[in-house]
C-alpha cells in the first residue's frame, strides 16, 4: 500500500527535528489540545514518544461525549422511560456513559426502546417511519454537530419528531479556559473540525486578548507534528498567533452558510460542562421558532439533577489537564472500556479510553 | 460520535440536499445544506452524516511542501506572520 503523504515517516522525523531544536532552552512548555480525536491519534501513533522533554501536550476537555453533564444523560433516561415510552435515539457511545441511576444502556435492558443513530438524519428517519410515536433525538456535540442538526431544525421535519439539545461552542469553552490566570497552559492546539465551522479567526482572542500561541492542526502525523511545532516556534519567538495547519480544510472564516444555520436556531447561553461547571457563553439553546420541536417543553420537564463525578473517578480532573489516566485510581483496573466508570473510558474520543487503548509507558 | 471523514462526492440530487459520497467501495447517502456550492467530484468533509466543508485539493498539496519547508525554516505557518 502507498504511503500516506501524510503519514511520511521522512516529513514526521524532519518536523520532529525541527522541534527538538525549536524547544532548546525553553523552560517546560504545557500544550493543549481541546479535541478528542487529537488525542486519540497522538497516542494512536505514539507522537508523544518524539516531542522534547521539555514539551508536554496535555488533553483538555475536546470529547463531546464526556463533557455531556450527568444531568442531561438523566433527562435523557427520563424520556426513556416516559409512560407512554417515546423512542429515544442518540449517539453509540452516550447510551453507554455511566451517571449515578444506571447508563441509557441499562436503561434500554431492562426495556425501554434507546436506538443508536449514526447522525441526525437518521433521527428524522426514524420519526418519519413511525410516525404514530413521538421520537426524542437526544442531540449532543460541539458545533460539527450543531450545525448538521440546525440544518435540519431549519427545514421541514415530521410532527411527533422532538429533540433534547445539549450542544456545546468550543471557542467560548477555549476563552474559559485561557481566562484563568492560574492556568498552566502556555498554547493551544485547536481542533481541526470544529474549526472547520467556526473558522480560525474565531480564536483571534488567544494572542490579543491573553497573549497565548494558538495553531489549527488536521489529524495526520504530520498535522499534528506541524501545530506543535508552530506552538513552540511562537513561543521561542514570543509572537502569537493563530496559524493554520489544516487549510485543505479550515478557512479563517469558517463555513459561514453553516454559521448562519446555526445563528438562525440557536441562541448562546452560559452551560454546563460535566465536572467542570458553569462556562459562559457555550450553551446552544433552541431559539422561540424552534422550540416547538423541544422535547422539554412538549412533555413539561425539566433537566433532572446528578452528580457529575463518581465516587473515585478522575474524569474532571483529567479533561481540563490536571491530571493524567495513570493518576487515577480507576484507571485500567476498576475502569476499563467494557466496563466504564467514568465518560472518559467509554468513546473512541475519551482520553482514558485512547490511554488504555495505546498505552504509554506510565500507563502500564 | 465526534469523527469527520472525508469522501469523494459521486451524486448530487436535484433539489441539492443530499448526496452519495464514496470511499474505496462504499457508498452512503450524505446531507450537503452546509456546502451549498459543492459539486460532484469534489471531496467533502463528512461529520454526522452531513458533509460540512469542501476540501481544498490544492491547499491540500501545497501544505505538505509548506511542511518540508518550515521544517528547515524558523516560519510560524501563520498568514500574518510570514
Amino acid at each position: 500500500m502507498a504511503e500516506i503523504p501524510y503519514r511520511s515517516k521522512e516529513l514526521v522525523s524532519e518536523l520532529a527535528h525541527a522541534l527538538q531544536e525549536a524547544a532548546q532552552g525553553l523552560p517546560p512548555l504545557s500544550l493543549m489540545h481541546v479535541c478528542g480525536t487529537h488525542e486519540h491519534e497522538i497516542s494512536r501513533h505514539a507522537l508523544r514518544q518524539l516531542l522534547p522533554k521539555n514539551v508536554k501536550v496535555v488533553a483538555g476537555p475536546g470529547c463531546p461525549v464526556c463533557i455531556t453533564p450527568a444531568s442531561a444523560i438523566a433527562t435523557a433516561i427520563k424520556f426513556a422511560t416516559l409512560n407512554p415510552p417515546p423512542i429515544l435515539c442518540t449517539y453509540g457511545d452516550i447510551v453507554r456513559v455511566p451517571i449515578g441511576r444506571g447508563s441509557l444502556w441499562q436503561t434500554k435492558s431492562r426495556g425501554a426502546e434507546v436506538r443508536v443513530i449514526y447522525g441526525p438524519r437518521d433521527a428524522v428517519r426514524m420519526a418519519e417511519e413511525n410516525p404514530d410515536r413521538p421520537v426524542v433525538f437526544f442531540s449532543i456535540g460541539f458545533e460539527t454537530t450543531a450545525a448538521p442538526v440546525a440544518s435540519l431544525l431549519a427545514a421541514a421535519l415530521p410532527k411527533n419528531f422532538l429533540i433534547y439539545c445539549c450542544h456545546r461552542y468550543v471557542p467560548a469553552a477555549v476563552e474559559a479556559l485561557a481566562a484563568d490566570a492560574e492556568s498552566p497552559i502556555s498554547g493551544y492546539l485547536l481542533p481541526g473540525h470544529a474549526s472547520v465551522i467556526s473558522g480560525y479567526q474565531a480564536y483571534a482572542f488567544l494572542p490579543e486578548r491573553y497573549q497565548k500561541p494558538a495553531a489549527v492542526a488536521g489529524f495526520e502525523p504530520v498535522d499534528i507534528l506541524a501545530g506543535i511545532l508552530s506552538l513552540v516556534r511562537q513561543i521561542q519567538q514570543r509572537r502569537p498567533t493563530v496559524a493554520n495547519c489544516y487549510p485543505r480544510a479550515v478557512k479563517p472564516e469558517g463555513n459561514r452558510q453553516a454559521q448562519q444555520i446555526l445563528e438562525q436556531v440557536f441562541d448562546r447561553s452560559d452551560a454546563a460542562w460535566r465536572g467542570i461547571g458553569i462556562l459562559p457563553g457555550t450553551g446552544l439553546e433552541l431559539r422561540e421558532p424552534f422550540r416547538r420541536w423541544s422535547a422539554l417543553a412538549h412533555y413539561g420537564l425539566e433537566e433532572e439533577a446528578e452528580d457529575d463525578i463518581l465516587p473515585g473517578c478522575s474524569c474532571h480532573l483529567i479533561m481540563t489537564g490536571r491530571r493524567q489516566p495513570s493518576e487515577c485510581g480507576l484507571f485500567g483496573k476498576a475502569c476499563t472500556p467494557e466496563n466504564p466508570k467514568g465518560p472518559c473510558m467509554v468513546g473512541g474520543e475519551g482520553t482514558c479510553r485512547a490511554h488504555y487503548l495505546y498505552p504509554e509507558p506510565e500507563d502500564v | 460520535m465526534c469523527l469527520a471523514v472525508p469522501f469523494k462526492l459521486l451524486e448530487v440530487s436535484p433539489d441539492h440536499r443530499e448526496g452519495t459520497v464514496a470511499m474505496g467501495h462504499s457508498t452512503l447517502a450524505v446531507g450537503l445544506d452546509l456546502v451549498p456550492e459543492v459539486k460532484p467530484g469534489d471531496y467533502v468533509l463528512v461529520h454526522a452524516g452531513m458533509a460540512i466543508e469542501v476540501l481544498q485539493e490544492v491547499e491540500a498539496r501545497e501544505t505538505l511542501a509548506a511542511f518540508r519547508e518550515y521544517a528547515h525554516l524558523p516560519g510560524l505557518l501563520a498568514p500574518e506572520a510570514e
